[in-house]
């Protein structure tokens, strides 16, 4: 007989934790004990620790907004709006799809680049300012494929798709 | 490194030393990220004519923190082709400044020895761009970079 899991809500946990905090004494010494296993617990759950890194990209994305023209000492175009908006859908589609990546950066090239590691096993998205994305797999060595995509979601997800496939091959 | 009246010089050997400024989260896993190549023109310094600190000297100070590093002229990609389209060629040329007589650029064209510039399609830079960086790892580092590309600074 097939078992069923209930899903499992670590919010309240979280929010605990970090409304008593360590050390608090309002609060007894077992509880203590069992928010901090629960804690641990959540920290170490992928589930938990790609969540959070998704939104440190995404702040990181709104944070690029403060470049200025020539941010890189080479005269590069900062970031704008329609870059900064294409990286964050393509962001949310990666949360979806549960493929963080390893790096997003400003790009000289004037944009913004997402990148992944495994390995030697390597990607790039680049989000540039005129709207136009682009994707490179590679290995140290060796260029795989580099495409142009449009905007749209479905070709995004077919990209993402490619490099989870290379990535995990 | 301020130029005076010294001359442009064309010829670069393919042994000779090019420096480029870098942030420290430039590196993503042992390898200079994409990010940190741009076109048009990307700017380096000459080993010929310049030592790595120099690509970091400002009387202002706006360099401070960043770092350095070094490729050859052999690391720069001599062409990339595309299924569809022409194939491009890539070349260094000597644009000294008043106050950085080092100074040069990568160009592109799709004819050799042409010394104009033609800008790429996108895939083609970006190859450009990823073949170069994969020849750029933490040996190629001549001063450390402390300062990422947002600003902050990391020890």
């Amino acid at each position: 007989m097939p078992v069923t899991v209930p899903p499992v809500d670590y919010r309240p946990a979280v929010a605990l934790y970090h409304h008593l905090g360590p050390g608090n004494e309002s609060i007894t010494s077992p509880y203590t004990a069992m928010l901090e296993n629960t804690y641990a617990e959540i920290c170490r759950s992928n589930f938990w620790t790609w969540r959070k890194q998704f939104e440190a990209a995404q702040r990181d994305v709104a944070g690029l907004s403060s470049l200025q023209h020539g941010w890189d000492t080479y005269d590069a175009e900062a970031p704008n709006e329609l870059a900064r908006t294409t990286a964050k859908d393509i962001l949310r589609i990666l949360e979806q799809e549960a493929l963080p990546p390893s790096r997003l950066l400003p790009s000289r090239e004037g944009g913004i680049t997402i990148s992944f590691a495994e390995g030697s096993r390597r990607a790039e998205i680049e989000a540039y300012n005129s709207g136009e994305i682009a994707v490179a797999i590679y290995t140290p060595t060796e260029v795989l494929k580099v495409w142009e995509l449009n905007a749209e979601t479905r070709s995004i997800r077919e990209a993402i798709a490619s490099i989870r496939v290379y990535l995990t091959a | 490194m301020i130029r005076g009246d010294r001359p442009v010089v064309p010829d670069f050997d393919e042994t000779e030393v090019l420096y480029l400024r870098y942030f420290r989260d430039h590196f993503v896993d042992g390898q200079l990220s994409t990010a940190a190549i741009r076109f048009p023109k990307q700017s380096v310094n000459r080993g010929l004519h310049s030592e790595p600190e120099d690509c970091l000297f400002s009387e202002q100070g706006i360099y401070n923190g960043l770092g350095v590093v070094d490729f050859q002229i052999a690391d720069v990609p001599a062409s990339v082709s595309q299924t569809q389209g022409p194939a491009y060629i890539f070349f260094l040329k000597h644009v000294p400044l008043p106050d950085n007589y080092a100074h040069s650029e990568i160009w592109s064209d799709q004819v050799r020895g042409s010394r104009n510039y033609r800008e790429p399609s996108k895939t083609v830079k970006l190859e450009f761009r990823v073949r170069l960086c994969q020849r750029i790892g933490p040996d190629n580092v001549r001063i450390a970079a402390v300062r990422n590309s947002t600003g902050a600074i990391t020890a």
